[in-house]
């Protein structure tokens, strides 16, 4: 599924997540908002949950990357392993270059 | 308005999780079959992106008032409306005329 035409990020790139809050059924937890990470790999592209979630086809397809981020920049008081990560699946449209 | 859904709660501070099993009651697997019986695994009248999205929707303080399967029967009564297939108040009679037979 790694093949995507037209991706605009590889593996390898710093990403950071769109600070925004716009309307309707959002899956990009606030607590990522903002955050700058990796881009780990490139997972396929898939028709736009935000669109299907209101009984649309959420066409065309988005390319979804999974990002990985650090803890410590995610959690202002992270007192955890400097090393630890999450990875987090997020579509196109939410991310810009860092 | 905050951006906050009332199931987006990472970060936030919580109670302690309860771990290990337990036991589903009727009602709770039958609202699992009800749901299925619509998706994309059914009539196709739902996907599962709109079921979570009517789940998500339900007012902050109510959703966490509610057990996981509730959300869904509330979750699954307010899909159903909006799509013209049955209305809530179609729903609460029929569980007053089953109540009443009790």
């Amino acid at each position: 599924m790694s093949e995507v035409a037209n991706a605009r990020f590889k593996p390898g790139d710093r990403v950071r997540i769109g600070d925004h809050n716009p309307p309707g059924h959002r899956r990009v937890p606030v607590y990522a908002r903002g955050r700058e990470g990796t881009i780990e790999r490139i997972c396929g592209a898939f028709p736009n949950p935000e669109e299907l979630a209101y009984g649309f086809d959420g066409l065309p397809k988005r390319t979804l990357y999974r990002v990985r981020i650090r803890q410590a920049d995610i959690w202002p008081q992270y007192k955890g392993n400097p090393k630890d990560i999450l990875e987090l699946e997020i579509y196109e449209h939410w991310l810009e270059p860092a | 308005m905050s951006p906050r859904r009332p199931n987006d709660v990472g970060g936030l501070t919580s109670g302690p999780v309860k771990t290990g099993s337990h036991e589903l009651d009727g009602w709770e697997k039958l609202i699992t079959a009800l749901v299925s019986s619509v998706g994309p695994g059914g009539r196709k009248i739902t996907t599962i992106d709109e079921f979570r999205r009517a789940r998500e929707d339900i007012d902050e303080t109510f959703y966490n008032s509610l057990t996981y399967f509730e959300l869904w029967a509330e979750g699954f009564v307010n899909l159903m409306q909006e799509k013209g297939v049955l209305t809530r108040k179609e729903v609460e009679a029929r569980m007053a005329a089953l109540k009443a037979k009790q």
